[in-house]
């Protein structure tokens, strides 16, 4: 039986020198370009599981090759005779985010600084498929960042009770049904006027509602009434960053008092979308606004990775 | 087995580095690897020519095109977005062309 045997390189040859300097070259730039455009390598590989990469090869071995011979190999890879379909490109990118927050947040709860803010906002903006920021049109709340609290569920309309308020499975739920609801109105008053008026909007607001300090809003004395009118029903990203739960909220009430040590307050259905629903029922959170334009993100929980196919407009 | 035809391939080739590496003292096999040593540079090269002509959003579109390889939707996508692309591909690739052909020069110098 014989045997190939290859023929040693010798390290000076022209070949082994010319090699060294390309494959040093190669990997150099590589990994420039890589980080050059890090956010849109990282969504297409998110996009793109691995096994999906024999599809298009050109940027998919590129990008999971860490040293030449894949990366070569690439370029001999089929024509590409299959086109997914962009719904089979969902991905969860919950792992994702809490790892981007990791390197991002303070070890304390505390206010985040401006670049803090902007750089999480613009990571968020990437892992989430829509824009989010700590400020909007010019307003802010007084942080981003704090411990949010247990609410009650509010009375959507004038004679709205427990046995009302919830459906047959959240009445099942014994977090949901015990926390009980808050005895007045929330400080936008009644979510509908009545039963029969309130519709599919309100009883979704009233679920998802937060209660934000607006009242601590900068410049909230100068123009309160247009404060007001802004925070209504604003629509915000709320995010437990060490577990990546995520959920779609609207401004639904003022608070809480600040004596209480907790800077935002969640429904029942907001803790136990945040993960938040047992032991203290307090966490810290990330609160940011949502540009929603358009109206377009639903309330509710959201994983990083439900908007992938809605590609921001950075 | 054939090169794969990249959306660029009708655009730049690296004819006149083959030319200077087939004066280099290399067996068949190490031209061969050497070869696509160079295409794959120039694929990240081009990658990066466009890529930082675009927007964080169209950089996704690009990419995402070019994971399918529709290389008519590529194309235009980049003439939609890029002003002159082919000319900026050109470019780079002639840059490239230029230092992988004086890496070339250097090593047969070096070796003499």
């Amino acid at each position: 039986m014989s045997k190939k045997v290859k023929k040693p390189v010798k390290e000076n040859s022209q070949y082994a020198q010319l090699k060294k300097k390309w494959l040093k070259k190669h990997k150099e730039f590589r990994r420039e370009v890589r980080q050059k455009h890090r956010e849109a390598f990282e969504w297409i590989g998110e996009k793109v599981p691995a096994k999906e990469h024999v599809a298009g090869a050109a940027v998919g071995a590129l990008m999971l090759s860490n040293a030449l011979p894949a990366t070569i190999a690439a370029a001999f890879l089929p024509e590409a005779t299959v086109t997914p379909q962009e719904q089979d490109l969902h991905v969860d990118k919950t792992e994702l985010v809490v790892e981007h927050l990791a390197s991002m947040l303070p070890k304390d709860v505390r206010p985040l600084s401006q670049t803090e803010e902007a750089l999480i906002g613009q990571t968020l903006s990437a892992d989430f498929g829509f824009t989010v920021s700590a400020e909007l049109d010019g307003r802010r709340l007084n942080r981003s960042y704090g411990f949010i609290g247990a609410e009650q569920h509010l009375m959507r309309y004038l004679g709205d009770l427990m046995h009302s308020h919830l459906s047959a499975e959240e009445a099942g739920n014994k977090y949901i049904y015990s926390s009980g609801m808050a005895p007045g109105r929330g400080a936008w008053g009644f979510f509908a006027k009545s039963k029969v008026e309130m519709s599919e909007q309100d009883v979704e607001r009233e679920k998802w509602y937060i209660a934000a300090p607006t009242f601590l809003a900068p410049g909230f004395m100068d123009n309160v009434k247009g404060h007001y009118e802004w925070f209504k029903y604003r629509k915000m990203l709320v995010l437990n960053p060490k577990t990546g739960q995520a959920v779609v909220v609207d401004i639904g009430d003022a608070g809480p008092a600040q004596w209480t040590g907790k800077h935002l307050g969640g429904s029942p259905e907001v803790m136990m979308a945040l993960g938040l629903h047992t032991g203290p029922r307090k966490g810290g959170v990330l609160y940011f606004f949502i540009g929603d334009v358009d109206n377009k993100i639903p309330l509710g929980p959201v994983k990083a990775g439900d908007y992938n196919l809605v590609i921001s407009d950075k | 087995m054939n090169m794969k035809k990249h959306f660029y391939s009708d655009l730049v080739s690296l004819d006149t580095v083959l030319v200077e590496l087939a004066t280099l003292n290399l067996t068949s096999e190490e031209k061969k690897e050497i070869e696509e040593l160079a295409h794959a540079h120039l694929h990240e090269v081009i990658l990066d020519a466009i890529l930082s002509e675009l927007s964080v959003r169209d950089k996704k579109i690009f990419l995402a095109n070019l994971e399918y390889d529709t290389h008519e939707k590529i194309w235009k996508h980049l003439n939609e977005k890029v002003e002159n692309v082919e000319g900026k591909i050109k470019n780079a690739a002639d840059r490239l062309k230029a230092e992988l052909r004086e890496d070339v020069k250097q090593v047969k110098k070096g070796s003499r």
